[in-house]
């Protein structure tokens, strides 16, 4: 059986179709709010200097700490979405695995 | 069929990672590792258990940082294994997988901290659970400096993360209030870094979502 571009693209599109809406969610659900929770500590840092209760280096080094957890949350966000194009790349090689194999005579996609 | 990652096929050239791709089912990421899970919800209990502790009795001796240091010895032991294993389970592993994420990750870096808060250590390097790991490690070690200096104290590794021993005294003369609020803002910064690390790896235990 000869292999059709254009159904093998609508499948993968199909299968690809959604893939990526729980990137937003994860975004939404929780870089937003801890990023909003980092920001609240980074005000209350400046406004205790304003107040002299910290030195500017106390503030300095108080304020690595919550960019360092600011990192974090990056990388954390950085390892959500590649686990959803991970998801994605799967579904959509899983969705032409069969047609594929059946057209080529061997199983060249296996194991997803 | 046995899998492996794009991370490890990227150096064989798009050829090779394109006949990977269709070979296996892709892997991106680590997969998930109970035993790190377990060990994160274990630290996060004991730490929040210890900052809640500590906040209330400060200044009293039996919250000092000197009547404390078995703790940060063994929470310092705890996730150094942690960041071993995932380094031994991804030893090549990469959690910039796009420039964008690094860029963001280096104006973060770049955008406020004065010259005199920054530290000469690179970025961490490696997958993503190492980099997370890794910065836990770097918050509790900034946590037992601040211990310290609410106490009047500072150690040569303390020194050389900015902890000079002016420091120490000022922060040791500051009012029990002030040591609170620094101690709570203390406590949210590791808090906002073991939450990332967990939601990671919660995210990986249920396919994401």
């Amino acid at each position: 059986m000869a292999l059709d571009t254009g159904n093998l693209l609508k499948t993968m599109v199909g299968a690809a179709e959604g893939a990526f809406t729980g990137s937003w969610h994860d975004i939404k659900s929780y870089t937003v709010p801890e990023l909003e929770k980092i920001a609240s500590t980074i005000v209350s840092i400046e406004a205790n200097v304003v107040a002299r209760n910290y030195t500017q280096d106390v503030a300095n080094l108080i304020l690595r700490m919550q960019l360092r957890a600011t990192e974090s949350v990056i990388v954390a966000t950085t390892g959500l979405v590649l686990l959803q194009v991970e998801r994605a790349l799967n579904q959509i090689l899983s969705a032409i695995a069969d047609v594929v194999n059946k057209a080529i005579g061997f199983p060249l996609i296996a194991g997803v | 069929m046995a899998c492996r990652s794009l991370g490890k096929a990227k150096t064989t050239g798009w050829l090779a990672s394109a006949v990977l791709l269709a070979a296996c089912a892709v892997q991106l990421v680590t997969p998930y590792d109970e035993v790190i899970d377990n060990g994160l919800m274990s630290f996060n209990q004991d730490f929040l258990q210890f900052m809640a502790r500590i906040k209330e009795n400060v200044p009293a001796e039996d919250a000092s940082y000197a009547s404390n240091a078995s703790f940060y010895n063994a929470q310092q032991a705890a996730i150094a294994t942690l960041v071993q294993r995932a380094k031994a389970s991804d030893p090549g592993g990469s959690c910039s997988g796009t420039a964008a994420t690094l860029g963001a990750v280096q104006r973060v870096d770049s955008i406020v901290l004065p010259d005199e808060a920054k530290t000469d250590q690179p970025p961490p390097t490696g997958s993503c659970t190492t980099i997370l790991l890794t910065y836990i490690q770097d918050q509790l070690t900034d946590t037992a400096c601040f211990h310290q200096a609410i106490y009047g104290q500072t150690s040569t590794t303390c020194e050389g993360r900015g902890f000079t021993t002016s420091i120490a005294q000022s922060l040791q003369n500051a009012p029990q209030a002030t040591k609170q609020t620094l101690l709570g803002q203390v406590e949210s910064a590791v808090t906002a870094s073991v939450t990332a690390a967990m939601t990671f790896e919660l995210a990986k235990k249920q396919g994401v979502n």
